[in-house]
């Protein structure tokens, strides 16, 4: 009975202290469940799965995995690389050879559509429509088209060596090319006759402004009596070269309102100074973001009507952030709003003029002008304006 | 006694104290290097901070196991919450919970368009018809820039409706329906003669049983006239190996017909007796047939028993399970890897077909605009049925 005594007091002491001391633990250390889970999870694996573990995937996993857990599309994680990706790609430019490229379905090849003018590739004397048979050291077909872009880019001043065939030669031809910076073309303009300039800017980067501003000068210096102004398939980009790009359009009015997470409220205006030739904007379910803002602010002053379909309805605005260690946080922080005071996400801006292309084209790139429904009504509509 | 018992509880707490200690510890040590505790904490302030919706924090918590799990960059190999689970288990049953709705989004993104309606399903009891249009799902435009809220919708199994704007497909007759999930049996096969002599036989779904369901299918074909077959494999997904083991069995005679390794490397080779049937038979097969399916394809052209006719297939063949955790979640895993009979592994290359055929951006137009295909625009069907002739 003594010897009972001790043990039963034994073990209430034994089990009350164990619980007072687990859940006192889980309550102050929120990670306590997460660190039990995970390796309840890392035994399954090593007991079944029949690949590989590469710990450091896993671990940027649960770094993306718990910023991915608020559900928005565009707050994600990026790890270092990333993040330098990511950077590049919105400076809009890159040390590369300077050529565009798209895979050829008829027989499965890497299809040169434009080099850039100036650039290395230029400069040798590759042209629009050669096929990239080889670079850096390997063959390529169509299924390596994503593959491509990291063995031509690398560090500028640095070497690569492609091999390109050229159809109408019925040729192959090696280079070796020194890689340069090459200032990604966001913006490209013609004349579509003596009185109408078209102006197409495919997103919105840092250069794109300079580039922008470049056109508006040059169409404005042809004496151009009316502007298309293409921003169909533009998924946007920054900003603050948005609204510049808005300014020397509008006159001193409201380009668009942003409001954050505590109500702070941030406008931009245009200055008084801007053209006043008469602008068409053409727009498509592609259109997104920036170029969201860019029409409607257009729109909603009048300056501008919209032809072509209702746009993607992306009103919300993405940060930036990067973390200490060189990866980065990329979250939405803000809703805009046009100038009526609309936020458009999941809603999009109607166009004025609802035009579809023919289902037919749609299986087609590199569409004629004169094919193009949309343009030619932009066209019809920018001519009513000027009379 | 009283001093007895007081004994006993201070060694009871002393005990106590220290295992649960050590055990924490253990845990804690165990993890260390899985991830940097004091980055989460600045991810987290970061996202309270300056991130623009309410955030649901056990949801983010939650997330940190599914993260964890796709670091391991398997396409099969993900972390199951419960309702996930759940899913799952209905789908081992040969089951789905769901409304039945089958569909695709339509051009441009503007509409989803339904191109079939599950038999005996809460969509099937209402005025529906393939080729109609979604617009709007419980006040949510049809539009791409609302993917995910609208996939989650059309994905829910939980008990609450959900209200589906509909209209025909040419855009009249607007109206509003209300559906609620149910557990839905999942069609396996269904068959037809064509041209007078080919049994055609499209699979849906392969779930237990499903090897004798399709041995009666080809039973009825035969006794209609049926002098070849067309095995349709396009578009299924299927873990279920040895069903397609039995289904290989009615076709190809006397010879291995696939292998699958586990992870340690133990192997268990697949080989058949005597076929069932000889006749003239084709396999159609598209970048949708996935998983243990894509071993069918593979014994038929390994054995030389039939055409593959299509377009290289997913590349996922591997076999998968389910392992529960103690928590209700669980983890879909990846197993065993699958090879051919010549030992070409399935785990990430496809099968390719003897005869390549792509479908055309005409049929592809076609079944978004209208929710149907016609056989004619059919070009894999075709070559299948020129095979044949």
């Amino acid at each position: 009975m003594k010897k009972s005594g001790f043990f039963r007091g034994a073990a209430i002491g034994f089990l009350l202290s164990a619980i007072v001391l687990l859940t006192s633990t889980a309550f102050v250390d929120k990670y306590y469940y997460v660190d039990k889970k995970l390796l309840a999870i890392e035994s399954v694996i090593n007991n079944y799965f029949v690949g590989d573990m590469d710990r450091t995937k896993m671990q940027e996993g649960i770094y993306k995995g718990f910023v991915a857990g608020v559900g928005d599309i565009y707050t994600n994680y990026y790890t270092s690389e990333e993040y330098a990706s990511f950077k590049e790609k919105s400076s809009g430019v890159y040390a590369g050879i300077g050529v565009q490229m798209t895979i050829d379905q008829a027989d499965n090849t890497i299809l040169i559509t434009e080099v850039f003018k100036g650039s290395p590739a230029d400069k040798v004397g590759i042209l629009s429509k050669d096929k990239i048979i080889k670079a850096a050291g390997k063959t390529l077909t169509g299924d390596d088209f994503e593959l491509v872009p990291k063995l031509i880019k690398g560090a500028q001043g640095t070497k690569v060596s492609v091999t390109i065939f050229r159809q109408s030669e019925n040729k192959m031809y090696d280079f070796e090319l020194t890689r340069q910076n090459v200032t990604y073309p966001s913006v490209v303009y013609k004349m579509l006759d003596e009185q109408l300039a078209y102006i197409k800017i495919s997103q919105f980067e840092e250069t794109t402004y300079d580039q922008f501003k470049k056109a508006l000068t040059e169409v404005e210096h042809k004496k151009a009596k009316g502007i298309v102004l293409d921003l169909r398939n533009n998924p946007g980009g920054l900003l603050h070269i948005t609204e510049k790009i808005a300014d020397e359009l509008l006159p001193k009015v409201l380009i668009v309102s942003t409001r954050d997470k505590n109500g702070t409220v941030d406008e931009a205006y245009a200055d008084d100074k801007y053209t006043k030739i008469p602008i068409v904007v053409v727009v498509n379910g592609d259109s997104a973001s920036a170029s969201e803002v860019l029409s409607g602010a257009l729109k909603d002053h009048n300056r501008a009507k919209l032809v072509g379909e209702t746009t993607f309805g992306k009103g919300v605005v993405q940060s930036v952030v990067p973390l200490s260690d060189g990866s980065a946080l990329k979250l939405t922080t803000a809703k805009y709003f046009t100038p009526s005071g609309v936020c458009i996400q999941g809603i999009g801006i109607d166009p004025d003029y609802k035009v579809s292309l023919p289902k037919e084209l749609l299986t087609r790139g590199n569409l004629q002008d004169n094919e193009d429904t949309q343009l030619q009504k932009a066209i019809e509509v920018v001519r009513q304006e000027i009379k | 006694m009283k001093s007895k018992h007081l004994a006993g509880i201070i060694t009871g707490v002393s005990l106590g104290i220290s295992v649960t200690v050590m055990a924490i510890g253990c845990v804690s040590a165990a993890s260390d290097d899985k991830y940097s505790r004091s980055k989460i904490d600045q991810i987290g302030k970061l996202l309270q901070q300056s991130y623009l919706r309410e955030i649901d924090d056990k949801k983010v918590e939650n997330n940190i196991y599914a993260g964890y799990v796709s670091g391991l960059e398997d396409p099969i190999t993900s972390y199951l919450n419960e309702e996930q689970l759940k899913a799952q288990q209905v789908l081992q049953e040969g089951k789905y919970i769901g409304t039945g709705l089958q569909f695709e989004w339509g051009l441009n993104g503007r509409y989803i368009i339904i191109t079939d309606i599950v038999q005996s399903s809460p969509s099937a009891r209402q005025n529906i018809k393939i080729g109609d249009k979604i617009t709007e799902i419980d006040g949510i435009k049809v539009m791409l820039s609302n993917e995910t809220e609208l996939y989650e919708k059309l994905s829910y199994t939980g008990d609450e409706e959900v209200a589906y704007t509909f209209e025909n497909n040419d855009e009249t007759n607007k109206r509003e329906i209300k559906l609620t999930a149910e557990v839905i049996n999942i069609k396996s096969m269904a068959h037809k003669i064509i041209q007078n002599n080919i049994g055609y036989i499209t699979l849906f779904s392969i779930k237990k049983g499903a090897s004798k369901e399709l041995e009666e299918q080809i039973q009825a074909l035969k006794a209609s006239g049926a002098q070849s077959f067309i095995v349709d494999t396009r578009n299924v997904y299927s873990n279920n190996i040895e069903e397609i083991y039995q289904m290989s069995q009615l076709f190809i005679n006397e010879k291995t017909v696939f292998k699958v390794k586990n992870k340690k490397d133990e192997v268990k080779e697949y080989k058949t007796a005597k076929a069932i049937y000889d006749e003239p038979t084709v396999v159609l097969i598209n970048d949708r047939t996935k998983g243990a399916l894509e071993a069918f394809a593979a014994a038929m052209k390994s054995a030389k028993r039939g055409k593959v006719i299509g377009v290289t297939s997913a590349g996922i063949g591997r076999i998968n399970e389910i392992i529960p955790l103690e928590d209700k979640t669980g983890l879909m895993v990846s197993t065993g890897i699958i090879y051919t009979a010549n030992d070409i592994s399935l785990k990430d290359a496809g099968v390719k077909p003897d005869i390549e055929v792509k479908s055309s951006i005409e049929g592809v137009i076609e079944l978004i605009t209208t929710g149907r295909l016609n056989e004619k625009n059919d070009l894999q069907l075709m070559e299948a049925i020129k095979q044949l002739s």
